[in-house]
This record gives structure tokens, sequence and C-alpha cells, in this order.
């Protein structure tokens, strides 16, 4: 995971809001992707102007955890570019 | 000359007619529904009497040639089926049943066989406003029912007994469902003395069909990405439209109070969908 990269969303993702997070029709590869709370939250943050190695810390601030959760970031954030979701900026 | 007049959603047809049999045919079959949704599309279809059968003609154009009655009837029927589903090419169309009850509008979705018809068919006989029970075309969070005749297994004669009444000669026999689906009565509610209307508008509770069986009816929340999928399911997507289907679903799933519904019997669900929608906050 290369931490000093910006992201920031694909093209051709249609952002559907629900109560409880993101349902994201993507269409190159025709799929759809339903992203909880927490994906939403990093997602978002992902607009080109955050880094990556922002993230952690802002999600450790936003839910008042004791630590930085720095793996589950990086399991999200590796899986939105593996998915074509995110791009670097 | 004999003229009729039928709403299939957004769709209005006259059709006209110089044969009695025809026009009494096309009012057996024509849902007796009032229909709220906006009309956007007109059509003209007649059927003539010739020499060598029936000529049926549509909006002004060459006409068809048909044998018998029965075959201008079954051709009528099917363009005016065609015409309809074409205009609503641009949105979702969701296997469900549809109601409103207590002022809430909901929907029961499942698949072909799942006991949205006999449940439906059960609710006519409540103080519920049944709309339809097998098709609902949706639109950003809207829905309305397509107008058809109940399509009534063997089985839902003798779980409803009011509709049982209306045909007992079919009501004898194996108690299971015919096998592929075989329905065995095409009801209008209106047999049943139930006005039948179909309104349309925002919906506020969703129950999911769960596979019957026997024991308890259960009734838990459905988690999103499971109901997402569950819809999609049970759902067509618009033509060539795939991100609207999603953002319709979403917009339902969004919208709605929604339920995993496991039928055990079918007094016990009666009761549960009845609180379930009383107790909904309504956002039409």
């Amino acid at each position: 995971m290369d931490w000093s990269r910006t992201l920031t969303r694909t093209d051709g993702l249609e952002v559907n809001e629900l109560p409880d997070g993101y349902v994201i029709y993507q269409q190159e590869g025709d799929r759809v992707h339903y992203l909880n709370r927490t994906a939403v939250l990093v997602f978002e943050l992902c607009d080109g102007t955050v880094a990556a190695s922002q993230i952690p810390e802002l999600l450790r601030d936003a839910y008042g955890l004791p630590d930085a959760p720095t793996s589950e970031v990086e399991q999200c954030l590796t899986r939105f570019l593996g998915e074509g979701l995110l791009q670097p900026a | 000359m004999f003229e009729r007049s039928v709403q299939l959603v957004a769709c209005e047809f006259l059709v006209t007619t110089d044969t009695q049999s025809i026009a009494d045919r096309l009012d057996d079959g024509r849902p007796s529904a009032v229909q709220e949704y906006p009309v956007l599309c007109r059509h003209r279809l007649e059927v003539r009497s010739a020499s060598a059968g029936f000529l049926v003609r549509e909006n002004n154009g060459e006409p068809t040639l048909v044998q018998s009655a029965e075959d201008a009837v079954a051709l009528v029927d099917r363009r005016m089926h065609e015409l309809a589903v074409a205009a609503l090419a641009d949105r979702t169309k969701l296997h469900a049943g549809c109601g409103v009850w207590f002022g809430r509008r909901f929907l029961v979705v499942g698949r072909g066989g799942a006991g949205k018809t006999t449940l439906m068919t059960r609710l006519l006989t409540e103080d519920c406003s049944v709309e339809g029970d097998e098709l609902v075309v949706l639109r950003d969070g809207e829905a309305v029912a397509y107008p058809r005749l109940f399509g009534v297994r063997r089985l839902t004669l003798s779980l409803v007994p009011s509709v049982g009444a209306l045909v007992p000669h079919l009501t004898t026999g194996p108690g299971s469902d015919e096998p592929g689906g075989y329905h065995v009565l095409a009801l209008d509610p209106d047999r049943l003395r139930v006005p039948w209307r179909i309104g349309y508008g925002r919906v506020d509770v969703v129950f999911l069909l769960g596979p019957r069986h026997a024991g308890t009816t259960r009734i838990t929340k459905g988690e999103t990405p499971a109901v997402l999928r569950r819809l999609m399911e049970q759902s067509a997507p618009p033509d060539g439209a795939p991100g609207v289907w999603v953002r319709d679903l979403s917009a339902l799933a969004s919208g709605a109070t929604v339920y995993d519904l496991e039928v055990g019997d079918l007094n016990s669900a009666i009761t549960l969908i009845r609180h379930s929608v009383s107790m909904t906050p309504s956002i039409s």
C-alpha cells in the first residue's frame, strides 16, 4: 500500500445513498457494490485531497477509537483499488 | 358497433368491434380495476368480421386476418399487454404483490410459487385494499401494480374459502400446487364483491417472502446487502439501463421498512403483515 498517494473515485460510478450505506453501480464490468457506513467514510475521504496515510487517523477521531485502524483501512483501500472504485488522483 | 375502453397502467386502449361475442369475451378478461395512474399513451384496436374470419387492425395500420373470435380476442389481448409493457420499458419491474393497508402501501416480493397470490388473495377478505398479486412497476421508489387478474392455483382455493366457493368443482382433487405452476382460476376481485382500485405512490413496507416451511411464521428486519440482492433476483431492469435498475431498487430499500417474512401458516402471516404495516410510519 502506497500511503503517500491521494486517491479519488473512478469515473462511471453511480452512487445511491441508503440509510446504512451506499449501493454503487459500476458501469465498467456491470457490477453492484454495497458499502457499509465505515466503508462509506473511507470512500468519501478519498476525494483527491486527503493522503491515504491520513485516513486511519481521521477514522480514529471520527469513531473515538483508542488506536488508528490502519490495517482495516489498508484492507478497505486495497479492495477499493482492486475493484476499480478508486484510482490514484 | 361495440366499444370498450381498457387501461393498462399508462396506456389506454379503445377497442371497437362489430361482433357481440368478441365484446363479451373482452369483457370477461378485462380487469375491473379502477386505475389512478395517468394515461400517457393511447391506442386503437379494431376487430371486424370478415368472410374468412376476423380482421384485427391496430392504430389504423394494416389488418391481420385471424380465423376465429377466440384468436381475435387473444391477439387483441396480447397486443394490449405488449404495448402496455413497451410503454413501461424505462421502468424496473418487480415480482411482487401490492396493497394499501392503514393508509400505507406495501409490497410482497417473491419468486413464482412463493405464495404471493395466496397472501394477496387472502388479504382481499381483510380490510385491505389489494392492488395486484404478481407484478409491480417501479420508478424512483414509487410503485404501481400492473393490472392483471390474479392467477390462483388450486392450493389457494382451499386456503381462501371465499375464493374456493366461486369454483367448487375445482376444489376437489390434490391439495398441492399443480405442476408447472398451472393456474386454475383467473380471479377478478370483483367476483368477491371487493372493489378493485389501483393507485400509485411511494412504498412504506416491503415483505420479502421466504421459502414456505411447516413451522411458525417468522418476520425479521431485512439487512441491506441481502435485501438488495433479493430485490435484484426478483426484478428486471429497464431496457438498457442497469444503473437505473440499481437506483430504483435502492430508492425502494431506502424509503421502505423491509422485512423478511417466512410463512408458516396463512393466518399468522396475515396477522404479522397487519401488525407490521399498521406500526410503520407512513411516508406516502
